[in-house]
């Protein structure tokens, strides 16, 4: 009984970690989110370097 | 491999929208600068010449970027001498992002091994290899002088009698061009045309750098080219040739055993953020990106080299791991004909096409002193 309960609090201790992490890239990716067009003058078009 | 890098950033940031204008006729610089001073909203454009940054700067187009530089934290890509080259009066304006060796001399490896040649060290052991294309009836040394390409065998010349410090003395007018060391230069360029190593006048002007090489690499009717390492791309996507087995290149050999060995001549392409752009946050973004080690390494699988010193040299292939060990070992400079203000790189370019038409000691003279006379009303 112990070792499930054990078990179940790891469970859900690893999920609200994995939780977290997924929020704060979601909040990493809006801070760096710039929305719009960017234009870039290519005069090498998409071969030579 | 710029719609590469632009392809990578898209899918990483969806919310940009990345669109290209194609700058493709005439002279880059002039179309670059009409299109800017026209008001044209143009975000980033990329650079091949330090004299055109300042240019630019100058004319007030250019935005510095030393607050993204801190903000990403670009140091861990670009050492110092990078950062500086990117730098106008205390302020950053350029993220170097290509680096190209522009003291190579190519050539055909199973032609060079069938005529028992070896990597020639020295003036007299590269002129050696020269006379032994010729014997073979090849042309030795192949050269597209139609444009700019002839100004690099004057360059490595003079690094090599003169050394970076004079060399750099000559790019900043603090030498005249009518000084010994560039009449040493030219005497040197005289010895291999007289002898004939080089084709003939007519052929070389109206050959460009593309054609030069391709006489080296496919049609094999020339034995050796001196070109920028941006060849190591086109020789493996155009011509499908394997970088090391089927093509190398040596380092231009020493002639002054007194001046350091192997000073690289070197020229590179770096990002500038524009006045007339409307998403200055997006563009620092893709600078970033294309200093990143995954964006470095888009660059090193096109067979380029980068100064991102993220990318591990394992990335890059047979020639051009090489040529990066050469730049992490030794003094760099930077083409000279891209250091000189616009006006005086066309003077350079045209009086060497005239040394090449008539290479003789009257003609040396003329040349000096027309670029001098040159240099005198531009700085």
């Amino acid at each position: 009984m112990r070792r499930i309960f054990l078990s179940i609090a790891l469970l859900l201790c690893v999920t609200g970690i994995f939780a977290a992490g997924k929020q704060e890239a979601a909040a990493a990716k809006k801070e760096v989110g710039i929305p719009g067009e960017l234009v870039i003058a290519n005069w090498l078009g998409g071969f030579r370097v | 491999m710029i719609i590469a890098l632009e392809k990578r950033f898209q899918e990483l940031h969806p919310e940009v929208k990345v669109k290209d204008i194609n700058v493709t006729s005439g002279e880059h610089r002039a179309v670059i600068k009409t299109m800017l001073l026209g008001g044209e909203t143009v975000d980033l454009i990329f650079s091949a010449w330090p004299s055109f940054d300042k240019e630019l700067h100058d004319a007030g187009l250019l935005v510095p970027i030393d607050t993204a530089w801190q903000q990403y934290g670009w140091d861990k890509s670009l050492n110092e001498s990078w950062k500086k080259l990117g730098t106008i009066e205390g302020k950053i304006y350029g993220a170097w992002y290509l680096a190209d060796n522009r003291s190579g001399v190519w050539y055909d490896v199973k032609t060079f091994e069938k005529l028992g040649l070896s990597v020639p060290a020295t003036w007299d052991e590269f002129r050696s290899v020269a006379r032994a294309y010729k014997e073979a009836g090849m042309v030795p040394i192949s050269l597209g002088a139609k444009i700019w390409a002839h100004t690099d065998v004057f360059e490595n010349l003079l690094l090599r009698v003169g050394g970076p410090e004079m060399y750099m003395k000559l790019a900043w007018h603090e030498i005249p061009w009518n000084h010994q060391v560039v009449r040493n230069a030219l005497k040197r360029w005289q010895e291999l045309l007289t002898e004939g190593l080089f084709p003939d006048a007519n052929t070389m002007l109206a050959t460009d750098w593309f054609g030069a090489f391709q006489q080296v690499i496919d049609t094999k009717t020339a034995g050796l080219n001196l070109m920028g390492s941006w060849v190591n791309v086109r020789a493996q996507q155009e011509f499908k040739l394997v970088p090391g087995e089927d093509y190398n290149f040596f380092q231009f050999p020493v002639i002054d055993p007194k001046l350091p060995k192997n000073t690289t001549e070197i020229s590179g392409k770096d990002w500038l953020v524009t006045k007339t752009g409307k998403n200055r946050d997006a563009a620092f973004l893709f600078i970033d990106f294309v200093l990143s080690r995954e964006g470095g390494g888009i660059i090193a699988e096109y067979g380029s080299g980068t100064p991102n010193r993220l990318v591990p040299l394992e990335q890059y292939d047979a020639v051009m791991s090489e040529i990066v060990k050469l730049f992490a070992a030794n003094e760099v400079v930077f083409v000279l004909d891209d250091l000189l203000p616009s006006e005086l790189s066309n003077e350079f370019r045209t009086q060497l096409q005239k040394f090449l038409m008539t290479p003789t000691d009257e003609t040396i003279e003329t040349v000096m002193a027309a670029i001098e006379h040159k240099a005198k009303e531009v700085y």
